[in-house]
């Protein structure tokens, strides 16, 4: 555009207003564009208007009730009218604000803006961090709107200021954690019908995340001297870094379901899990060290398998094997790094090179651990606790690898790799009953029909000593082995397709 | 040097082909009308070229970057207009360009002087303080082609522009294609209403089922498909006279009464025509109308498609 005129468009604004919106729009430059643009409409928008007039309003309503009750028992009442403030506060943090990011997104579908957003300069992440931004504004409009509540809650006595300001604070926390889920299930559903079951999910979800919001704030209003507890706020810390990841993973599932299916979907997703495995290491290592116990090593160990490897490894092990057009360009240009981060970019062979990693991380650390909280327990996974973890690595290995290695040439198709995901903890189950079901049908041991190798409970309260069963720790292993070695073309196709991606740009760089 | 390459790009919707081998190039300051029957591959091309959806095969360049490996410089010289553009509710005009051009990554004075120039260049001053939602379709139309050219691409998509404006509004489209051209950007432009298209256009691309049947300028489509012109001569006089000069002429095949002349196949130059003219003079006739067919851009088009659905 040169032929233009260079006139300043006029928005209709008083000229008084003038330098003010220069000041304003230069700091809003820092800001994303998506934020800007979703404060600037709730704002103009009856909606927000509205809900936030009836917040206030209820809030009202419910002060003058609490000061009235508190004035004719003349008793301090400062915690019951906190808390019936909290209640109104809720329903906009944890129903109104998380229902207009799911709404917002929803609305770039509607409203045919969603492809003039992939045009622009903006990412995924971007517009995704502008709505869950967006949503985080709108939580402190509100909780700002609390603040003379709180001020008089604290004058009527009987509330813990600190507990008061921590259920705040969380209540924040806790509103962004509901609003990432909103945004995240508003990804999942363009199609109108389906948004409407995604609603009712949605709904589901924030009147659970209310009622815990409740029973929390409740809690700790009634008991404050809980936050001078260690183990308390020990528990505290784990709860908030699993919020944390459960958050961060929410947010690149909706990155991923706005990029396009040959953009990289996947190494947010892999990043979050590695991050997200190392945190929950850290803090239960620290956990166990502190408060050594006799079963406890193990069954955490178990839990971190099957919900940081198993679960988002069987995610990407089913993933298509080729790297996807667009994401080639994302592959690191030295011979080390492109080596080094292999695992955590796209495709099913490198999926697998990913669990593997993560799997040996686990192995690794167990044994340590076991030293370093001197575990000897006899608990419910063996004596040698070591080789009954060991064992369910292995059981483990062979549900997440053998569906998507047999399936694996045709993992471009959507059926396919919704089956090889849904294969994995249809194979567990099969390999418990199936042994169980025909032995009962033909009568071979009718005293106990799950006791076979296919049971991985009983295969490791069996196996006492680790290796006096050798039978069943044969067939686990060629199970797991049979697994791995399906799977290993593609785990060579994957590494030798980032080697060629980047000695092709290496070849285009030096031309 | 050509701002749009489509090299050989298929598309394939599970069994249904989109689009088959499509090949064209836009050059720089060159208007392309990209005509053909509903479902006939039009938007599934443009939108590729638009990096919103990936080839199956083959690739498309635009100033030299590809759209599968290079979608975000791609993205930055591209403008798209899609036929469903989207105006986002409790939005006025200048927020709606404004949200826009920060979305491009425009900061500070920049910004202001891109809304500055695209807001007078569509004419849209007037109209900045109105909510989007109550703009007419004409009026939505500026405001979406002004969003398009916010960072100032080198080539512009826009797909059915036209539709649903008034004839008002279609002339005022019309001239700010022309200018954009004028400017050096490379345009193609899908429409249906192709009278609009022939005034515009440098040249046109024909698909049909998600083949391209013809492609480059009307004239030099035309005369592909056909090689002889027809031409409609009326004299005073004897018209038997007249039908009998024209038999003997060479050249000319066919000869038909129509109207109140005769209409002929002539195989030859435009030079060759004028003289057909002047030996009718010389030879006492007395030609009161003589008259080359005008071929226009709809019986291009009807020639070319047989209305296939796909």
């Amino acid at each position: 555009m040169t032929d233009a005129s260079h006139t300043a468009p006029s928005t209709g604004r008083p000229e008084s207003l003038g330098a003010l919106d220069g000041f304003v729009d230069r700091i809003s430059d820092r800001f994303n564009p998506i934020l800007v643009k979703e404060l600037r409409q709730s704002l103009r928008g009856r909606a927000f208007r509205i809900a936030f007039i009836c917040v206030l309003v209820l809030l009202t309503f419910a002060s003058v009730g609490a000061l009235l009750s508190a004035s004719r028992f003349g008793q301090a009442q400062g915690r019951e009218f906190f808390f019936g403030v909290y209640v109104c506060l809720g329903l906009a943090l944890y129903g109104l604000v998380p229902f207009t990011a799911f709404s917002s997104l929803g609305g770039e579908w509607e409203e045919n803006t969603f492809d003039l957003l992939v045009l622009s300069n903006l990412r995924p992440s971007h517009v995704v961090r502008g709505k869950v931004m967006s949503a985080g504004v709108q939580a402190l409009l509100y909780l700002a709107t609390f603040g003379p509540f709180l001020a008089c809650a604290f004058l009527m006595q009987g509330v813990d200021l600190g507990a008061m300001l921590v259920v705040l604070g969380i209540s924040f926390l806790w509103s962004l954690a509901l609003s990432m889920l909103a945004i995240a299930l508003s990804t999942l559903a363009r199609q109108r019908f389906l948004r409407i079951g995604m609603m009712v999910a949605l709904a589901g979800a924030l009147a659970t995340g209310f009622g815990m919001a409740m029973g929390g704030a409740q809690e700790l209003l009634r008991e404050p001297e809980l936050l001078r507890e260690t183990e308390f706020l020990e528990g505290g810390v784990g709860f908030l870094l699993l919020g944390f990841f459960v958050t961060t993973l929410l947010f690149q599932i909706a990155c991923n379901q706005l990029a396009h299916s040959e953009e990289n979907r996947s190494t947010g997703l892999r990043l979050t899990t590695s991050g997200a495995l190392l945190a929950g290491l850290t803090w239960a290592s620290y956990m166990l060290i502190q408060h050594p116990s006799g079963d406890a090593l193990s069954a955490i160990f178990i839990v971190i398998l099957f919900l940081g490897v198993v679960m988002p490894s069987t995610l990407f092990v089913s993933e298509p094997n080729p790297l996807g057009r667009r994401v080639s360009s994302e592959v690191a240009r030295s011979r080390f790094w492109s080596w080094i981060t292999s695992p955590w970019l796209p495709g099913g062979g490198r999926g697998v090179v990913f669990y593997l990693l993560h799997l040996g991380l686990l192995m690794g650390i167990y044994p340590v651990l076991r030293v370093a909280t001197r575990d000897s327990s006899t608990n419910t996974i063996g004596e040698e606790g070591l080789f009954g973890f060991y064992g369910i690595c292995l059981y483990a290995t062979g549900y997440v690898l053998l569906p998507s290695g047999l399936l694996s040439g045709s993992l471009g198709k959507l059926p396919v790799r919704i089956a090889a995901r849904i294969l994995v903890p249809f194979l567990a189950l099969v390999l418990f009953v199936l042994p169980a079901l025909l032995s009962f049908l033909f009568g071979i041991d009718d005293s106990d029909s799950f006791r076979h190798p296919g049971n991985p409970g009983y295969f490791v309260s069996e196996n006492w000593l680790g290796f006096e069963w050798p039978a069943a720790w044969a067939v686990v292993l060629v199970f797991a082995g049979s697994a791995l070695a399906i799977n290993l073309p593609r785990i060579f196709r994957g590494i030798q397709e980032v080697a060629a991606v980047r000695a092709k740009a290496e070849d285009s760089r030096a031309a | 040097m050509a701002s749009l390459q489509v090299e050989n790009i298929s598309k394939r919707f599970g069994k249904f082909v989109a689009v088959d081998d499509v090949c064209f190039e836009v050059a720089k300051g060159q208007v392309t009308g990209f005509i053909g029957p509903n479902g006939a591959g039009k938007t599934t091309t443009m939108r590729i070229v638009s990096t919103l959806e990936l080839p199956d095969t083959g690739d498309v360049r635009i100033d030299g970057y590809s759209v599968l490996e290079q979608p975000r410089e791609v993205r930055k010289r591209l403008g798209f207009m899609p036929d469903a553009y989207g105006a986002y509710s409790s939005t006025t005009v200048a927020d709606y360009l404004d949200f826009f051009a920060r979305a491009y990554g425009l900061r500070g004075k920049g910004r202001s002087q891109a809304l500055a120039e695209v807001t007078s260049f569509t004419g849209l001053e007037p109209l900045l303080g109105k909510l989007t939602t109550s703009l007419s379709k004409g009026m939505k139309q500026r405001m979406c082609l002004a969003k398009t050219l916010l960072h100032d691409p080198s080539l512009l998509i826009l797909d059915e522009p036209a539709a649903g404006l008034d004839p008002r509004a279609r002339v005022e489209l019309r001239e700010l294609v022309k200018a954009l051209a004028e400017l050096g950007k490379a345009v193609l432009i899908s429409s249906h209403i192709l009278t609009e298209l022939s005034e515009i256009c440098d040249s046109i691309c024909v698909i049909e089922a998600g083949k391209i049947r013809a492609t480059g300028s009307v004239a030099s489509i035309v005369s592909q498909m056909r090689p002889h012109a027809e031409i409609y001569v009326a004299a005073l006089g004897d018209s038997e006279l007249l039908r009998r000069h024209l038999l003997e002429t060479p050249g000319v095949q066919g000869v038909r009464e129509e109207r109140s002349g005769f209409v002929f196949d002539y195989q030859g130059s435009p030079d060759d025509i004028a003289g057909v003219l002047s030996n009718l003079v010389q030879a006492g006739l007395r030609p009161i109308e003589f008259a080359p067919e005008q071929v226009d851009l709809e019986d291009v088009f009807l020639s070319l498609t047989e209305g296939k659905l796909q």
